[in-house]
């Protein structure tokens, strides 16, 4: 677990590593509001780390949850750091492929969306489904 | 973005090396310029082609150099036995397996072209499919592809008043899909390569660039059917004659100043 931690924050930056590392090891207890991290991680003033945790937020890192009558919003882990390994392998091949795809890289693509019905269900067949 | 802009930079380097062999070359020898005596008619031309091949293999080693970069960077993890195993059966020398939820299976490297295998596609993918995937990448490997299609590339990026060669080397990347599935389907089978490319179907990440148009005459080869493709388009003959005339006409206008 720890060295999936481990790997998962070196992916992210300083900064966004340093707060999901509170978060994903217990430091910081679920649900939590800015105050709770900026507790954990001395020395970040209150908007830096409102800033990072809304930018976790917009990553898919973390869900955000406005309370009734309160200002504070509330933070919870949107997964474990195995899932953002998961999910970041995948963005990054992804992205690899689309970006380099055509100049420096080949890679094995299926697209059949761009198939006839026809051909479609022809292969289908030749494929034994 | 900056790929882009560096495309346009060395493309501007190409003309303006042209227009500057072009200016010593049609220097009067009566004028006050100087004119080496050593540049005679086919050293100028030799100096044309040699800032363009400059260029283009400047603009390759960039291309190769900022995606080998971002293939460092993925997350690798060691390949699971199933996938050994095949790596074994069809005798790919270099397999990476990609950790994490990747559905990709690409080539990549310019002096030891590696396979690379996401790790849920390698658990997805039975044993003849995941062979015909490898057999595939491994055509690319020997082929040297990933190399070869930076400089086709490249050549379309340094060429840009010609878009023939950007046709051309699309062509040629089609071509080079069909023959790396005529690979896999002589070890494996149609079947197996048919039924790899439809568990793929499904999964592939929308929106993805490399080589669109391909899946299609991919499918027409399996089946059989004809994959006659037609030649360039007139249209894009002729915007490539009046594109190479106005490159022309730029390195005499670049170089008109200085006689």
């Amino acid at each position: 677990m720890d060295k999936v931690l481990e790997r998962a924050v070196a992916v992210l930056g300083p900064l966004e590593g340093r707060i999901m590392r509170a978060i994903w090891s217990g430091a910081v207890r679920e649900p939590f509001v800015v105050r709770d991290v900026q507790a954990k991680t001395p020395g970040l003033a209150y908007t830096t780390v409102m800033t990072t945790l809304n930018r976790l937020a917009d990553k898919g890192l973390l869900k955000v949850r406005a309370v009734p009558r309160q200002r504070a919003h509330e933070y919870r882990s949107a997964g474990s750091p195995a899932d953002f390994l998961a999910a970041s392998g995948r963005d990054q091949v992804k992205q690899l492929v689309e970006r380099y795809g055509e100049a420096a890289l080949s890679a094995f693509e299926a697209r059949l969306d761009e198939l006839t019905p026809a051909q479609r269900d022809r292969l289908r067949r030749l494929a034994g489904r | 973005m900056i790929d882009r802009a560096m495309a346009l930079v060395l493309s501007g380097v190409v003309l303006l090396g042209v227009a500057c062999v072009a200016f010593i070359g049609v220097c009067p020898p009566a004028a006050t310029c100087a004119r080496p005596i050593w540049l005679d008619a086919n050293a100028r031309m030799s100096a044309v082609v040699l800032i363009v091949l400059v260029a283009w293999l400047v603009r390759a080693a960039l291309l190769v150099h900022v995606t080998e970069r971002g293939v460092r960077h993925l997350a690798t993890t060691v390949a699971p036995s199933h996938l050994r195993a095949a790596q074994v059966r069809v005798g790919a020398r270099r397999l990476v397996c990609v950790e994490g939820d990747s559905e990709a299976a690409f080539c990549s490297g310019t002096w030891r072209p590696t396979i690379f295998i996401g790790e849920k596609l390698a658990g997805r993918l039975s044993a003849e499919e995941l062979d015909a995937v490898l057999l595939h990448e491994l055509d690319h490997a020997t082929r040297y592809e990933p190399v070869r299609r930076a400089m086709r590339h490249a050549a379309a990026d340094i060429f840009f008043f010609a878009p023939i060669v950007r046709w051309w080397a699309r062509h040629r990347t089609v071509q080079v899909e069909l023959a790396a599935d005529r690979a896999a389907v002589d070890r494996v089978g149609a079947r197996a390569v048919a039924a790899a490319l439809w568990t793929l179907g499904g999964s592939a990440p929308s929106g993805v660039a490399a080589f669109m148009g391909s899946a299609g005459l991919r499918v027409a080869q399996l089946l059989g059917d004809s994959i006659a493709q037609p030649g360039p388009p007139r249209r894009l003959v002729a915007a490539s004659v009046v594109g190479t005339y106005l490159a022309l006409q730029v390195v005499a206008c670049a170089a008109t100043p200085f006689l």
